[in-house]
């Protein structure tokens, strides 16, 4: 399995930061002080840059921290590409605040083929690849409780709407909303049981994208729509729940869910 | 005549298990269809014991042998064993919790005996300590005669008494020596430590030295050197911080060699190193041991050897391969933290990580 490699690297990369060295931030992007990349960002970003360059050289990398031109979703849909967030949930990282972790999805003509997820502070990864996910500890979902949403910087006015209506529903179906600051540990909160669900309303494809066949594996139900450049991602084990929370965003927004099947190619709107 | 059921058909199940058994109708539910029909076709199967000089016979004929829980009744039972593996008591059929008699966990871990009772909501369930050492398989002659034949020694099984163990049942099972929980106890803590501990290190070591059998690998005076070290470390820290019998221990320590170099056992490697991460938890026999020697002030010259051979198990059959392969990546503190979650900065993280190129330098030398 050349992603547990990946994994491993990532791991290590992790633990070799004791003292917090590497929270300190770099630059602050767009003006957004929520917005922030960290020394860790950067380090991560590299390992993945070298673990492709090493194991995977006829592979692209698409990174939150890579360069611009390599960051749009239609691009998936030729050759073989790792899609790479090197630090979900930065700013909390570098606020020393819970909830941040790695993930990396392989996308092969549009396909997803594998990916990588690392959380340092549940002492887990997931690594999915040739059709087998591996665990790296004995991990069991628990009964479903409450839901989970991630707020993306800026909204249009028919999203504001979607927003409002959603938290609506997330009220009416569930025990409240809960906001981490980082999609990968809301996405583990999903599939240990703890929500019902998970709305990314307007993220970036690299927030979310490694989970889906994971999610998969859990037997989540999981919507998505892509554009150039964002993804909203509606996953939960209620059915019902799914459709409610993509009819509100469908009618608000006029935009088409798909059903996420790893045999499945990405469906990207352009 | 009183009836039982062996949940899992491996070594302890198939090959220890009948032996005590020997006024029971017996049934066996194992999930692999392929043993199932095996064992079917040919009526039965046999089991060899050893007394460390000749080998006794037991042709085993159970009333049923299925790979479907739904094929048995499960209020037809006076005693039930479960010998599946620690990692797959929680992977048993659903059907299980319909069973009624006591039922006994030989998964080498006593949270075995929690697991079975929450996972399938029963009530009666208990441990129990199989001191023995069953192969997996047999001497090739044997294996010639009966391709399900399994070699024994002549050990002992401890039973936690319970209020739900009648004394017919007790009166039925002669062989066995029924232990209040904490008399179980100490007989864990010296298999535990003294018994498994070693046992599994010698199976580490034999594979870098390429044998197959680990009386082989008993037969090696470096190896030899190594486990007789261990076992004096373990023997210190458990007479340090126990108030467990020295007499009791020693006299223990003393027959594990001699069991471990059982010719006629032909106990493979691989059987006995399996899942090395499991064995390396925290609460286990390589970890565990460690914790229990740091903290009773016994230095680990000899069991951080053990670990270290652990940590470099490298057998493709091995559901814990691919883990261990990327050691080297994960760095050995990564690697407990994120398989075991030990955090890097507890002791024994960083006791394992210190040494471990020292252990490595001395683990080349001897394969």
């Amino acid at each position: 399995m050349k992603l547990l490699r990946l994994a491993a690297i990532i791991c290590n990369s992790f633990s070799s930061n004791t003292l917090g060295a590497f929270r300190t931030v770099q630059k602050v992007k767009d003006n957004e002080v929520r917005d922030v990349v960290t020394t860790l960002d950067q380090i991560l970003h590299e390992k993945a840059e070298h673990f492709i360059l090493t194991s995977m050289p006829s592979c692209k990398l698409m990174s939150e921290e890579g360069e611009i031109v390599c960051r749009r979703a239609p691009s998936l849909s030729e050759g073989e590409w790792l899609v790479v967030d090197p630090l979900d949930g930065s700013n909390n990282y570098a606020l020393s605040l819970p909830g941040y972790g790695f993930m990396a999805a392989h996308v092969v003509h549009s396909q997803v083929k594998g990916s990588v997820v690392v959380l340092p502070e549940h002492d887990i990864y997931f690594v999915v690849e040739d059709g087998e996910m591996v665990i790296s500890q004995p991990f069991e979902r628990e009964h479903c409780a409450d839901s989970a949403s991630v707020y993306p910087p800026k909204l249009s006015m028919s999203a504001i709407e979607s927003r409002s209506q959603l938290i609506d529903l997330i009220d009416r179906s569930s025990s409240g909303v809960y906001r981490y600051g980082s999609s990968c540990i809301g996405l583990y909160n999903l599939i240990r049981g703890n929500h019902v669900a998970f709305i990314g309303h307007g993220i970036r494809i690299w927030d979310a994208l490694a989970f889906f066949p994971i999610l998969e594996r859990f037997g989540i139900y999981v919507n998505y729509h892509i554009n150039e450049s964002s993804l909203v991602l509606v996953a939960s084990s209620d059915k019902y729940f799914v459709n409610e929370a993509c009819g509100i965003i469908t009618k608000n927004e006029m935009i088409k869910f798909n059903s996420f099947k790893c045999e499945l190619n990405l469906q990207v709107s352009t | 005549m009183a009836r039982a059921l062996i949940i899992g058909c491996g070594a302890i199940g198939r090959g220890f298990v009948p032996w005590i058994l020997q006024n029971f109708d017996i049934d066996f539910f194992d999930a692999s269809r392929k043993l199932v029909e095996g064992i079917n076709v040919q009526g039965g199967y046999s089991s060899y014991m050893s007394d460390g000089e000749s080998l006794s016979h037991l042709r085993v004929n159970p009333r049923k042998v299925t790979a479907d829980f739904r094929d048995l009744i499960p209020n037809d039972y006076d005693i039930v064993f479960i010998s599946v593996g620690p990692r797959n008591v929680v992977r048993l059929p659903p059907e299980i919790s319909s069973l009624t008699c006591p039922i006994y966990s030989l998964e080498n871990d006593p949270i075995t005996v929690d697991w079975i009772k929450q996972i399938y909501g029963l009530q009666s369930v208990y441990f129990g300590v199989p001191d023995v050492i069953t192969s997996s398989t047999a001497s090739p002659q044997n294996l010639a005669l009966d391709s399900y034949a399994i070699h024994t020694e002549n050990g002992v099984m401890y039973l936690q008494d319970g209020e739900q163990v009648s004394a017919s049942l007790k009166a039925s099972l002669p062989e066995v020596k029924w232990l209040p929980v904490e008399r179980l106890n100490q007989e864990w803590d010296a298999k535990l430590y003294i018994h498994n501990t070693p046992h599994c290190i010698a199976a580490y070591l034999g594979h870098m030295t390429g044998c197959a059998y680990l009386h082989e690998a008993l037969a090696k005076p470096s190896i030899r050197f190594v486990i007789d070290g261990v076992i004096e470390e373990l023997l210190l820290a458990l007479k340090l911080t126990t108030s467990y019998d020295h007499h009791f221990i020693e006299s223990y320590a003393e027959k594990e060699i001699r069991r471990f170099s059982n010719c006629l056992l032909f106990d493979p490697i691989s059987r006995v190193a399996r899942e090395p991460i499991r064995k390396l938890h925290p609460s286990g026999r390589l970890t565990g041991a460690l914790r229990l020697l740091l903290s009773s002030g016994v230095r680990p010259t000899y069991l951080t050897i053990g670990i270290g051979a652990a940590l470099r198990y490298l057998s493709k059959e091995d559901r814990d391969f691919r883990q261990i392969y990327h050691l080297e990546e994960f760095g050995v503190s990564a690697f407990l933290k994120y398989h075991l979650s030990l955090p890097g900065d507890c002791l024994e993280s960083m006791y394992i990580s210190k040494t471990f190129n020292d252990v490595a330098n001395f683990l080349l030398k001897l394969s």
